[in-house]
């Protein structure tokens, strides 16, 4: 189910392209070379790694005291809260986007009350802040679930042990809950960031045909050109260095914390 | 004008049409030097490019954009959703937009295929298209009148329509999406 569809990308991409045939069987590398030899396309690559990275902290940053609240938390407060954090995802994510449109677009609600305010507007449409704040908004819940189970399995009581010893609620966060939640978080970045990584419709929407990420590059060449080939390359290379950092990540983690 | 002119990304193909038209006459020399520094010309000068169509008709509702480059028949459709808009025909050319349907060689129900291809063609169907989508009839027995009529007749004179040679077009369309992801998305 998984394999032959990645199996059949792989085929298609050592495929010739040809604006009459479209896709004419062969066996060549070219589409792999086009791609790595032209400093466009590894631009393009360059983007969506930095708006991935630039989401993945964004989401740990503003996901981590949150999830933590949640874990220590008890009662129907707990129930609401998660409630609220789950709520987002039962929205599809283009649903979402047409709302970040709505705020950030000229004479939106953000453009229309700055200029009330300074006589000029905002203009934030089509630009990296909005796409890392779409990305952000779509991936932030998945990011604090996944820190939030974690963070739920270390007792409390540790942090307690720790604050009887004369540490300060800080410290006892830094030294004992963080060290022991690192897992956890490392999965919830390796999570956003695959999602970053293969974001379409939030640049497609919010960063406008300027903003050139990989999934809505790919997704032109395979319908807009009908180049299957080089769009099978594309998804594969954008894959593959998915994978790859992905898997360089763990080195990230101190050894004595991984799992 | 500038940054009051609007494109939409996804008709990259046409705005070039509309340059070689401009610049040699001929919508299929998209390749021409002249035809491409026009659109760069274009760029440079605040050109807003828009991910879909639709986005262009709320670019032209809230007051993004003053001028833009679209379909009659599109321009009629915003027309009915209450924007504010109206279509010129350039003096230089208007290029014509075919759409065609065929049916597969390995169609499994090719009669049925060609009742629907049919009742495309009927009067009824094309004054339907033409109310909701602003489509000009393809066939001769469907003329349009009254206020339907009105609103999706031709200026007088006749605009000039240039249909594009689709074998040059299916050729130079691969290059010059890339020449324009390149140098107009870029910039």
């Amino acid at each position: 189910m998984l394999l032959l569809p990645l199996l059949l990308l792989l085929r298609f991409s050592l495929n010739q392209y040809d604006p009459k045939e479209l896709m004419i069987e062969a066996v060549t590398g070219a589409n792999y070379l086009r791609f790595v030899s032209d400093s466009f396309y590894l631009g393009v690559l360059r983007t969506t790694l930095g708006v991935a990275a630039a989401s993945t902290v964004l989401c740990l940053v503003l996901g981590l005291p949150v999830a933590y609240r949640l874990a220590r938390m008890q009662g129907r407060w707990k129930s609401l809260c998660m409630l609220a954090v789950v709520l987002p995802l039962f929205v599809g994510s283009t649903v979402r986007m047409v709302g970040w449109m709505i705020l950030f677009a000229h004479g939106g609600l953000v453009d229309s009350a700055v200029r009330r305010m300074t006589g000029q507007g905002l203009e934030l449409m089509y630009t990296t802040f909005a796409v890392v704040s779409g990305i952000v908004s779509i991936t932030l819940p998945f990011a604090i679930l996944t820190m939030q189970s974690t963070i739920e399995t270390i007792d409390p009581r540790v942090e307690e042990a720790a604050q009887s010893l004369g540490a300060p609620p800080g410290r006892s966060f830094w030294r004992v809950v963080w060290p022991l939640a690192l897992p956890g978080t490392a999965t919830a970045g390796i999570l956003v960031f695959i999602l970053s990584m293969n974001a379409y419709a939030t640049p497609y929407l919010l960063g406008g045909p300027r903003f050139q990420m990989m999934a809505p590059l790919l997704y032109w060449e395979f319908s807009t050109n009908n180049n299957w080939p080089f769009a099978s390359a594309m998804a594969l290379l954008l894959m593959t260095t998915t994978l790859v950092l992905t898997a360089c990540s763990g080195v990230l983690i101190p050894r004595r914390f991984r799992v | 004008m500038k940054g009051k002119v609007g494109v939409g990304d996804i008709n990259y193909f046409y705005v070039c049409m509309a340059a070689a038209l401009a610049t040699a006459g001929d919508p299929n020399k998209v390749e021409d030097a002249a035809a491409r520094d026009l659109v760069l010309k274009l760029n440079s000068n605040g050109l807003r490019l828009y991910p879909s169509t639709d986005s262009i008709g709320a670019g032209v509702k809230s007051g993004e954009i003053d001028v833009g480059l679209m379909w009659h028949a599109r321009v009629l459709m915003w027309q009915n959703a209450g924007i504010p808009v109206k279509a010129q025909f350039p003096t230089e050319g208007s290029v014509l937009y075919l759409s065609g349907m065929v049916v597969p060689k390995n169609a499994p129900n090719k009669a049925g295929a060609y009742r629907y291809l049919n009742a495309m063609m009927e009067p009824a169907a094309q004054r339907g298209f033409a109310d909701r989508m602003g489509y000009q009839p393809t066939v001769t027995n469907s003329p349009l009148e009254g206020a339907l009529g009105q609103r999706l007749a031709l200026p007088d004179p006749a605009p000039r329509m240039m249909l594009p040679d689709y074998g040059i077009v299916g050729k130079l369309q691969g290059p010059t999406s890339e020449w324009w992801a390149k140098n107009v998305r870029r910039a």
